[in-house]
């Protein structure tokens, strides 16, 4: 048993703000009551700490092709980021496309035990999973690509609405059990396909060669089989149009669209843009705001950008093939055969660019005026919007007015005039912090055995020394917990434990249907039986229930 | 008052050692038995300078600054003068791979054969070999966009592959001939190959200019412009003469055939071929 004492307690599900006490954890890696006997037990003196849930990051980009992709293409990224190995832990290298040990111990050096990979193609998901295999601590998870899916569309333009239903279930279902995956994830629903066409999508009714279906279409009908299916976190929905300017208006519409049903807008700031006079771009947070503040249902993971290296990854293929035109830099197309495209564009943010300068704003401006924390989750869209490795820094922004202006000065001075970030004064309360860091992603993504610390929940834990420089509190935890067991002291991993694996199991036919087989026999260029992901590939499985 | 340090290889290193402390100006104010006591990276351990090298240390009353002589055969020692801001460094002999690379300032002198990644990201100085260098001279280093950007490469002997890939500035001179594909990507600077040079010349070039004498086969991507006499050709060829690197054959009133390049990447870049007649 272990017993971590004297810290003030953080846990928004608890109503806990700080309050003096001690939480303690079982044997089996589990939190529980304090035990009235005085059993033996390790002692964890936290004074000064501020103890809350292991972190759960509901966006990144750890693992799979296109981030092994990036490694490859960006040896510029390696250079001058490397840590040497020691006894516990091994040598890595890499700032924004960290190697996969590198991640792990990033990751939980700053306290977070839980991270999902966002964006599996199912074709790619062995890959994915094998990769995680080697990020050590943290408990990973996947979600399976479907937006561009071409069984998908082809059942989507189905005419008996019955059928339909029922066979685009069998569908995601096998889907998802055949890729381990944990969540539907929709990247510009009906765009890639429309590109790898020669055209694009104006707005979600635009139709989708060769069948027609609409975006419109492909969200709504993902998300009511997601709600049919309960699964536990919603349509991950990443929009069309991101980047674009005037792209607000999209986002609006696919919200209004999906209104009632289960779904996730991810890294909102690149889709919360308005468009100038002189058709560029200008922030649209405070239209977007408006909206999620009167739709408590609506959650958002915010993609805050950091200015310096990033390196953009996505299946919005379309999306990443202009950002290699604007900007110049190289560029990684990939198509991935029936499913999905995907992309790989590095870039540097830069503070004294306007339009980086807008983005930048807009991220702040989401966290801040909407309302409800619980709404909110912190991301980065590693590595896109900038490495996770800057979620310290975010904090402070959020709870340091002062360091937030200081670093608004060093901003291209135009941008006062399309952003409104210079008035906002919220200052975010470490409770807060906490709810956008691990309450509110677990709740999303519903886990309720992670980010709060009730009896019962993983003994995942991060204490941080409460301080007044809260990028340095967050970046060097003083302990981190998985499962009971330290693994970090003062911000380093001291112990290289494997992780979970985060899975569903939908109770649906787990079998492709007889025609699609043949579809599949017809277009794909691997076989059937070689498709799934075996079992090998998660020795640490644990299955999160259905709704 | 110069500060010579003159320091001879007692033994060939069986594996390849990382001399980057082995700069002019970091050695100008050390001891002996500091400069035997620097850290080397040694295959994957670290050794002692003083395993390697022996010597002495002279002042001289003309000159100022500090000199470094190294005299042995350098070509398993890699990362000589990396980053130097100031000095000169003479290298009595061949020298290892990213000889002078991200350089800022000063002189280096290579009595024999350079390796490759010569003056890799260098910024300002100037590199004078005497024998061959090897491949990537002056150019960016693997991911990276921007190679060398400033300063000068004289290279009296051939260079190898890929001279000048991505430089955005200074000069690259050979006197000999080089392998294919100088000037890959470049983004700015000049090159100037007095031989012959490999297939590819400018491949990808953004801007910049590379010199060439007639009879080379540019890519498809490359048009005529007009025959011509560039004003800068006389100070350019001055400025190579008091690099010690002497042109056959390049008079001060040559006539170039310019060609603009390349066509699939903007088409602002220069090719300037030596006119025969």
């Amino acid at each position: 048993m272990l017993k971590i004492i004297n810290g003030g307690v953080y846990d928004p599900l608890q109503g806990l703000s700080g309050q003096a006490g001690t939480i303690c954890v079982g044997d089996d890696g589990k939190i529980c009551d304090p035990p009235s006997d005085a059993a033996p037990c390790d002692i964890v003196d936290a004074s000064g700490c501020a103890v809350m849930a292991g972190g759960v990051d509901i966006h990144s980009h750890i693992a799979g092709t296109k981030v092994n992709s990036a490694r490859s293409m960006c040896p510029e990224d390696h250079y001058d980021h490397f840590k040497p190995h020691t006894d516990t832990t091994r040598a890595g290298t890499g700032f924004t496309v960290p190697t996969s040990f590198y991640t792990g111990y990033e990751y939980a050096g700053q306290g977070y035990t839980t991270v999902f990979e966002a964006a599996v193609p199912p074709l790619e998901a062995r890959h994915a999973h094998e990769e995680l295999l080697d990020v050590p601590i943290i408990d990973t998870g996947t979600y399976t690509l479907m937006g561009n899916n071409y069984m998908i569309m082809q059942i989507l333009a189905e005419q008996d609405p019955v059928s339909r239903k029922e066979r685009l279930r069998d569908l995601v279902s096998w889907l998802l059990t055949t890729t381990k995956g944990y969540a539907v994830k929709v990247v510009n629903p009906g765009g890639v396909e429309s590109w790898k066409w020669a055209q694009g999508i104006q707005d979600l009714d635009t139709p989708v060669p060769p069948f027609g279906v609409t975006p419109r279409q492909i969200m709504t009908g993902l998300a009511e089989t997601i709600r049919g299916l309960g699964l536990p976190h919603g349509m991950h929905l990443h929009c069309n149009h991101l980047g674009e300017a005037g792209n607000y208006i999209t986002t609006l519409e696919t919200m209004r669209a999906l209104d009632g049903l289960p779904f996730h807008l991810t890294h909102l700031q690149f889709h919360a843009y308005g468009q100038s006079k002189k058709g560029t771009l200008k922030s649209a947070a405070s239209e977007l705001a408006d909206y999620i503040n009167g739709h408590p249902n609506v959650t958002f993971d915010v993609g805050q950008m950091v200015f310096g290296p990033a390196t953009t990854m996505t299946a919005d293929a379309p999306m990443q093939y202009r950002l290699h035109v604007v900007t110049g830099h190289k560029w990684i197309n990939n198509d991935v055969e029936m499913e999905s495209g995907a992309g790989v564009v590095p870039l540097q943010y830069k503070p004294k660019s306007l339009v980086n300068a807008i983005q930048w704003c807009v991220g702040l401006e989401l966290l801040l005026l909407v309302k409800n924390a619980w709404q909110i989750i912190l991301t980065t869209d590693h590595p896109n919007a900038g490495p996770f490795s800057a979620y310290p820094q975010i904090i402070r922004l959020l709870m340091d007015r002062d360091y937030r202006a200081s670093q608004m000065e060093a901003l291209n001075p135009r941008v006062g005039k399309y952003t409104v970030l210079a008035q906002l004064a919220r200052e975010y309360t470490l409770e807060e912090i906490a709810i956008i860091t691990r309450s509110a992603p677990a709740k999303t993504l519903g886990l309720p055995q992670r980010g709060n610390l009730r009896a019962g929940s993983c003994g995942d834990i991060a204490a941080y020394r409460i301080q007044e420089d809260k990028e340095r509190m967050f970046r060097e935890p003083a302990y981190v917990f998985k499962d009971g067991a330290l693994v970090v002291r003062d911000g380093k991993a001291i112990k290289s434990p494997q992780g979970r694996r985060l899975l569903v199991e939908p109770d649906c036919g787990a079998v492709l249907p007889d025609d699609l087989v043949d579809e599949f026999h017809r277009y794909y260029s691997i076989t059937l039986a070689n498709f799934p992901v075996q079992e090998e590939y998660i020795p640490r499985p644990e299955v999160i229930a259905c709704k | 008052m110069k500060r010579i340090i003159d320091l001879r290889l007692t033994q060939t290193p069986r594996l390849p050692l990382e001399a980057e402390r082995l700069r002019p100006d970091l050695l100008a104010g050390m001891s002996l038995e500091e400069i035997y006591a620097l850290p080397l990276l040694y295959g994957n351990q670290m050794a002692a300078a003083g395993e390697f090298l022996r010597g002495e240390i002279r002042e001289m009353e003309d000159g100022s600054g500090a000199c470094l002589i190294l005299r042995g055969d350098f070509a398993r020692v890699k990362r000589l003068g990396q980053g130097m801001q100031s000095g000169e460094l003479i290298i009595e002999g061949a020298s290892g791979f990213h000889t002078g690379a991200e350089m800022e300032g000063g002189r280096i002198i290579i009595r024999g054969d350079a390796g490759d990644w010569l003056g890799a990201h260098m910024t300002g100085g100037v590199i004078q070999v005497l024998g061959n260098a090897g491949h990537w001279a002056g150019a960016a280093y693997r991911g990276k966009m921007q190679g060398m950007r400033g300063g000068a490469i004289i290279i009296n002997g051939n260079a190898g592959r890929m001279t000048g890939s991505k430089m955005r500035g200074g000069l690259i001179a050979v006197r000999g001939d080089c392998l294919e594909f100088p000037g890959y990507c470049m983004n700015a600077g000049t090159i100037l190959v007095a031989g012959r040079s490999g297939r590819h010349i400018g491949s990808g070039m953004v801007r910049g200019t590379i010199i060439m004498r007639e009879g080379h086969e540019l890519l498809p991507t490359f048009y005529r412009n007009c025959t011509y006499q560039p004003p800068f050709w006389q100070l350019l060829r001055s400025y190579i003469e008091e690099q010690g690197l002497m042109l056959d054959g390049w008079d001060a009133d040559c006539f170039f055939e310019r060609y603009s390049g390349e066509a699939l990447c903007g088409g602002k870049g220069e090719v300037l071929l030596r006119h025969s007649a």
